[in-house]
């Protein structure tokens, strides 16, 4: 539940303050908020608000959205509404009359994100024009476009009558009742067809019939022309599934979707050929070719249900049962292609059923555009044709792609994976299809086709997005995590999840508290995951996961896999969490703590069940998977290694060969993006997940900007030297971060620290000679000071503290004596002490409150300490006395504000303020404190803060005319998948199995 | 299975979950809300489309309507009362919502709200939003700063609860109710009518 402390504060005020009378309410509010401007305002505005706020969100939603937007006896240019047709799912129907051409029509109103697109106008256009060309008596005509009063509509043919829905609604129609009906709607989809224009909506609500016994079939094409551009081809973007949410689809429509349009294909004439066959169906029988409950019971009725063949009347001739069953053919390749064999069936029918048409002219005409199957014209009588011998006529082509040796399966353009902290890849056992997350969802890629298609109900944004997929043993199912937020508590949840890859909304397994490292499903049809000190496991039909294994404390395990034998465990280990302090937030997330490159120390166990032993088989390397090669891959530093094992022994039996370099990983978390299937299929991501990059810019006072030509790289914490002709700044390498200079006329970059622990927060002393850093080293906080031209580090001060704890200096005094540094523990919260740099150094607690104070700085002058505080509730930029005898202290910032520096001439006091950018205040001489109000100087684009990082990212040049600051830059990241057959060959041969 | 098995059957499923989500168990919450969401649909579809022949429904009838066809009479503690009309009131949202954006953005323009908008340009150039997208876009700000104020506005806005009913529903007295409405409306209008995004709210 979420309840920001400072918003509930200015409630109470507010309230309170309403039950003040009008006259004495801002006085009230005066007293109340005291010193506190921020407070005041926020309080007063909201009282402004409420005044002007009457007649705002009055009414129930739903009642403003019953009003149709025209009435009966509006105008909308040349026409006058008369009536309401009905709402629909593209918009409001109006029935309304023509007064130049005096006849009635179909004005339909069109949405008006329509209208605000030059492109999609543009598009709707010409789609609008080809529809307009469409002159056939069993489709309804466009007239035209009017625009009037802001707005666009259609004009419409005006259909009186009845639907084929209300119709069927009735009862089944009898077989000599349907076919004239059935070769009309036939008909009216094949000129369509001819034109190019596919209808994609096809259904009994959109066919009329007219009271002649006329069918016209309503909305061709119109489901194109105003549907959104769609990058990936989406479900939802369909016109009868109007919202983006899970649970949108009316159900009534969704009927009559072609599997190809359930799994986000694009829809063309073959989808009209199976909405035609439903329709069909569905005259025949009087009930639906494929229903369900909901949504989710539909779709899988249409994607691996069957419909009730039986229920088909014994008077229907095998043709058009046979028909019927070629329009329902699941894979569009195997289903007839165009209306014609539909036409061609029902025209060849006895003259019993003749209707409108002549048995022979219309036969002839089909036949005409088929002249190769002239020869089988003999054979073919009314209630003969078989559908074999259809088949023959119009047999479709099949394409098979032969996939090679290694091949590519790259993202479409403007995709992207998704969380790369998680396994992004997942191949089935069979090696026949890849799964892999992009764009917040899973995309299903069948290793023969040349396409991914996004698996339905897995979509999430961001937290809420799908992470580490997997198959089951038997490759028909797909098990991931996905996160969510509960509607009434507003707490996160993470659930295990399975989805069929033939489609269905997914099932939740459990849900758990924190989302594991990697996952198995075993043979047995349960599930292995690991995670802080944990191995669990659950049975893929859903309960409640129970531990399997305990670890001991602080360790992590990852990606757990049963051995053959089902006796033993295999999987990577952390022994060293404790340590890391990783927060357990953050722990899945490639955001991560700065720092967090633990993962090449972990080490691969097996355990086995039988014994409770557990063996070290491998140091450093993860992602440990045991293939039916007879080997244990895993990965170290982007490559992957095969090494012998024997799975009855449980033991390494030969030594260490890489096979593939260049796998990405993810540093924070470990995870190696690779998978095998069963076969020796290999499936990678190539190179990496690029770190953060940032770039080293000035900034003048006017915010005009200009490059330093230093290489971008992972910053943090810049500094310009005194005499400003170096910089010091701490670089992440992606293993380490460390201290470099950078020298701005020579444009050249030196190393300054090399200790494979942390160093970070760089300071130079006021005569450029030494920086002063803060380091990691000996597992404890500490403040060292070494030549800026290299040389030995000395250590100044060490404090007792837990690991990941920060000992962050200050910029050093102008007269060389001290520092301020803050002590900024892991978990949050922060004191400032003052260290004496003597000799002998000498460290003592200066400022050590409830609050968290820090980022300190002392004035030029030395009479006065900057730092920032969050006793406010958030933090605030403060002034107090340098000597700190007193507790008096004055509030420099306004709105908020972090890290502040002070000018050279200490007359200039600045500060970044959150959301806004740079401020500035002046100082005034004088012997007390004295300072104006903040001005902001330039704005957000560049980096003011980061969370969990202590430390101020912008330093100011020696004239005090540019600003040092950090930029973020967009780098590519990896979007293609190597896959490689044959891989247990190749592993058999270079890291042969002794016998 | 006829029709009065078939919404006993339902009804004692919803039920189940309804107690079993009180209980903790999330699963029961997901399962839970496709069947609200239908049930409340198919009524608010049908009510919007102006197909039900009562045009002085209570807008709040729909949900009590929506609770007795899946919950029945059953006993059911007042709590998991609460949470279904907590998603009730959430889904209902999102039927309006997208109701609103499918069919047409340009509606009666919020009161107070176009001017505003508008002063700058003279006629709209760009189409002005609904009250009901303007709110819901308000209220999913709001709602990160404070989470149950934000159920109070969907159901009094979008449930159309009258003050004491969410009183009742949610165990807390009429006044807060009250307050929290009137500070969610002042809130969510400033930054309606800001323009630019300030600091806290």
């Amino acid at each position: 539940m979420t309840a920001d402390p400072q918003w509930q504060h200015v409630k109470k005020l507010f309230g309170a303050a309403l039950n003040v009378e009008p006259g004495k309410r801002s006085a009230f509010v005066r007293d109340t908020c005291r010193a506190d401007d921020g407070l005041r305002s926020e309080v007063e505005s909201l009282l402004a608000n409420h005044e002007h706020a009457a007649g705002f969100a009055e009414g129930p939603a739903i009642e403003t959205l019953t009003d149709l937007v025209l009435r009966p006896g509006d105008v909308f240019g040349p026409y006058a509404i008369r009536g309401t047709l009905g709402v629909g799912g593209m918009g409001e129907v109006y029935r309304a009359h023509d007064s130049r051409l005096q006849r009635d029509v179909a004005l339909k109103v069109l949405p008006a994100i329509l209208s605000s697109d030059p492109e999609r106008v543009a598009r709707f256009n010409r789609e609008a024009q080809v529809l307009a060309s469409l002159n056939h008596p069993n489709i309804a005509h466009l007239y035209g476009l009017e625009e009037a009063q802001g707005m666009g509509a259609l004009v419409l043919e005006l259909v009186e009558g009845s639907t084929l829905a209300d119709r069927i609604a009735q009862g089944a129609i009898s077989f000599e009742d349907a076919v004239p009906m059935a070769r009309q709607i036939a008909e009216a989809v094949d000129a369509a067809h001819t034109q190019g224009i596919v209808h994609r909506d096809l259904k009994p609500s959109n066919i009329k019939l007219t009271s002649d016994r006329t069918v016209k079939v309503l909305d061709f094409g119109l489901a194109k022309a105003l549907e959104p551009p769609a990058p990936g081809g989406d479900v939802t973007r369909s016109p009868t599934i109007t919202s983006r949410s899970m649970m949108g689809v009316r159900l009534g429509t969704a009927a009559y979707m072609s599997p190809e349009q359930i799994k986000g294909q694009a829809a063309d004439r073959r989808s009209d050929v199976w909405a035609y066959g439903c329709v069909l169906y569905e005259m025949l029988t009087g009930a639906p070719a494929f229903e369900g409950e909901d949504i989710s019971d539909t779709f899988a009725a249409i994607l691996r249900g069957e419909p009730d063949w039986s229920a088909l009347p014994a008077n229907v001739p095998p043709a058009v049962t046979a028909l019927i069953k070629q329009c329902l053919a699941k894979d569009q390749r195997e289903r007839i292609t165009g209306m014609s064999a539909a036409l061609f069936v029902l025209n060849a029918l006895g003259p019993a059923v003749a209707g409108a048409h002549s048995l022979n002219t219309s036969a002839r005409s089909i036949l005409a555009r088929y002249p190769k199957s002239a020869a089988g014209v003999l054979l073919l009588t009314g209630a003969g044709i078989a559908a074999g011998l259809l088949w023959s006529i119009l047999g479709p082509q099949r394409v098979v792609v032969q996939p090679p040796v290694q091949f590519s399966v790259n993202l479409a353009p403007n995709q992207n994976f998704t969380n790369f902290g998680r396994h992004l890849l997942a191949l089935s056992p069979s090696g026949t299809h890849l799964v892999f997350v992009a764009d917040g969802r899973l995309y299903l890629r069948p290793l023969d086709r040349l396409e991914a298609t996004p698996i339905p109900g897995t979509e999430g944004r961001g937290l809420y997005a799908p992470r580490g997929p997997f198959f089951s043993a038997d490759g028909k199912w797909i098990g991931f995590w996905q996160g969510g937020l509960d509607v009434i508590s507003g707490t996160p949840y993470m659930a295990l999840k399975k989805v069929s890859i033939s489609g269905g909304a997914p099932y939740v397994i459990c849900a758990v508290d924190e989302l594991p490292f990697g996952a198995s499903w075993a043979e047995d049809d349960t599930i292995l995951f690991g995670g802080r000190e944990r191995i669990w496991r659950v049975p893929a039909t859903g309960g409640k996961a129970e531990v399997l294994l305990k670890l001991g404390p602080g360790e992590l395990a990852q990606k757990p896999q049963l051995l053959p034998g089902g006796r033993a465990l295999l999987f990577t280990l952390l022994t060293n969490t404790l340590e890391s302090g990783v927060a357990p937030q953050e722990a899945g997330t490639e955001e991560g703590v700065l720092g967090e490159r633990r993962w090449d120390d972990a080490q691969i166990v097996v355990h086995s069940l039988d014994t409770g032993n557990r063996q070290v088989l491998l140091e450093g390397g993860t992602d440990g998977r045991y293939v039916p090669s007879g080997h244990i891959v895993f990965s170290y530093r982007e490559t992957l290694f095969a090494i012998p094992f024997d799975a009855t022994t449980l033991k390494v039996v030969g030594g260490r060969v890489p096979i593939v370099e260049n796998v990405a990983q993810a540093t924070a978390t470990g995870a190696s993006h690779f998978t095998f299937s069963q076969t020796g299929v290999l499936a990678y991501v190539p190179g990496n997940f690029a770190p953060t990059l940032r770039a080293l810019a000035w900034v003048d006072r006017a915010g005009r900007e200009t490059a330093t030509d230093a290489p971008a790289r992972d910053y943090t914490y810049p500094r310009v030297s005194p005499d400003g002709s170096r910089v010091a700044v701490t670089v992440f390498d992606g293993r380490q971060e460390d201290v470099w200079i950078w020298d701005l006329a020579g444009k050249r970059f030196t190393r300054l620290t090399a200790d494979p622990a942390d160093d970070r927060y760089s300071e130079w002393t006021p005569n450029g000679r030494d920086i002063v850093f803060a380091s990691q080293r000996g597992g404890a906080a500490g403040l060292w000071r070494q030549p800026a031209d290299g040389g030995t580090a000395e250590q100044l001060v060490v404090t007792p503290s837990k690991p990941r704890d920060w000992l962050v200096p200050s910029p050093v005094s102008s007269d060389n004596t001290r520092i301020v540094p803050t002590l900024l523990p892991f978990g949050g919260g922060s004191d400032l002490f003052q260290l004496q740099l003597g000799p002998p150094p000498h460290l003592e607690p200066l400022l050590q409150t409830s609050f968290a104070e820090r980022s300190a700085e002392i004035s030029p002058d030395r009479r006065w300490l900057a730092y920032q505080s969050t006793e406010s509730g958030r933090f605030e930029i403060y002034v107090r006395r340098a000597d700190a005898v007193s507790n008096e202290r004055w509030l420099v910032s306004s709105a908020g504000g972090q890290h502040a520096l002070w000018g050279r001439d200490g007359r200039e006091l600045f500060y970044a303020e959150p959301g806004q950018g740079l401020m500035r205040v002046a100082v005034e001489a004088g012997a007390g404190w004295k300072a104006g109000t903040p001005v902001k100087l330039f704005g957000p684009p560049y980096m003011w803060t980061i969370p969990n990082f202590g430390g101020r990212l912008y330093d100011i040049s020696p004239d005090g005319q540019r600003f040092l600051v950090l930029k973020s830059v967009d780098t590519p990241q990896p979007s293609t998948v190597v896959v490689v057959q044959n891989l247990f060959e190749n592993l058999k041969r270079r890291a042969p199995i002794p016998r | 299975m006829n029709l009065d098995d078939r919404a006993r059957d339902r009804a004692s499923r919803v039920t189940h979950l309804l107690r079993a989500w009180g209980r903790g168990d999330v699963e029961a919450r997901s399962e839970l809300l496709p069947l609200v969401y239908r049930e409340l649909r198919r009524q608010a579809v049908g009510y919007l489309r102006h197909e039900r022949p009562d045009h002085t429904l209570q807008p709040t009838a729909l949900i009590h309507e929506a609770y007795i066809r899946l919950v029945g009479q059953r006993r059911v503690a007042w709590q998991n009362r609460a949470h279904f009309f907590g998603v009730a009131a959430h889904m209902m949202r999102r039927i309006l919502v997208d109701h609103a954006r499918a069919h047409r953005a340009v509606r009666r323009p919020a009161a107070g709200l176009r001017v505003s908008f508008d002063a700058a340009q003279g006629v709209a150039t760009q189409p002005v939003d609904c009250e009901v997208l303007l709110l819901d876009r308000a209220l999913a700000e709001l709602a990160e700063l404070d989470t149950r104020q934000a159920h109070i506005v969907e159901l009094r806005y979008f449930a159309g609860f009258s003050e004491q009913e969410i009183a009742d529903a949610l165990a807390i007295s009429r006044s807060t109710v009250t307050r929290e409405w009137q500070s969610a409306r002042a809130w969510m209008y400033q930054r309606l009518t800001a323009g630019r995004r300030r600091g806290t709210p």
